[in-house]
């Protein structure tokens, strides 16, 4: 999922370079291509999340995976009663349900993890886009040929 | 001429998705190394991952010193050393360290509470 979101960002860059590279004489006809572009594959996308999640692939393992999450509630229903009573077998007191995690239960093993999460995410959307895009060149004398060749080899290189 | 400075934002965009994808990759291919999934599970590996995460935490913490860095390089500060080469080294490193940081993270903490 990771590598998929930083992908589509790779590819939004790439078409708006290309955009750029072939209507740079025309800036506005540049830009509204690439938004009506993007736009239609944004549309795309969510066709084609909604055609995937109907997938008997995608559907087995769903299936799959909310059975395991059951049997790991009898499990813990089941470790839990046993603290309790002895026998196992005997139907549970009436009104008394399985435990529930809370979310400092859930939070305290992870909080350095969650911590440095939410750094880095602060950091990096105080800067990005905002400040990043309104960043402009000091040297604006500077050989703009090469600024293009660059971009366009960043992205299509990579 | 004044159309070909927009370049220059969109190439700094350009550096940040790249170098993004880069650190995500870099930290995916670490965690096929170090970590609760690696193959390699020994007294060793267990000090790695805690060396690992501990370096993770300092690099989400030295990360805010990219705030200034930026701020100063906008308002047009010390342009001897924030220089336009030094800019793209600065968003190039800035997007590196995001992706690796967010990615090993996320996979840590998922790790620890399945």
């Amino acid at each position: 999922m990771l590598a998929g979101q930083a992908t589509s960002t790779v590819l939004v860059s790439g078409l708006r370079v290309g955009a750029k590279v072939l209507l740079n004489s025309a800036p506005n006809m540049g830009g509204a291509a690439f938004l009506i572009v993007a736009a239609v594959l944004q549309l795309a996308c969510a066709m084609a999340t909604a055609y995937v999640a109907r997938t008997p692939f995608v559907r087995y393992h769903c299936a799959r995976a909310a059975s395991r999450a059951l049997l790991d509630d009898e499990t813990a229903t089941q470790s839990a009663f046993s603290t309790y009573s002895d026998d196992l077998l005997s139907p549970p007191e009436a009104g008394w349900s399985p435990p529930k995690r809370g979310f400092f239960s859930v939070i305290r093993p992870v909080w350095r993890q969650a911590l440095s999460l939410w750094l880095a995410l602060v950091v990096t959307f105080s800067l990005f886009p905002g400040e990043i895009t309104s960043m402009w060149m000091h040297d604006p004398q500077g050989d703009f040929s090469i600024l293009r060749v660059r971009a366009c080899a960043v992205v299509l290189g990579f | 001429m004044q159309q070909e400075r927009y370049w220059w934002p969109i190439t700094l965009v350009a550096v940040t998705s790249v170098f993004n994808f880069c650190g995500r990759i870099v930290a995916k291919s670490l965690r096929c190394c170090i970590g609760p999934n690696a193959v390699l599970v020994s007294c060793v590996d267990a000090c790695l991952v805690a060396i690992a995460d501990a370096a993770q935490q300092a690099l989400s913490v030295l990360r805010i010193c990219f705030v200034p860095c930026f701020v100063l390089y906008i308002a047009g500060y010390f342009t001897d050393m924030l220089t336009d080469q030094a800019a793209i080294v600065m968003v190039g490193v800035f997007a590196l360290t995001n992706g690796v940081v967010v990615s090993s993270s996320m996979a840590l903490a998922t790790s620890s509470v399945r």
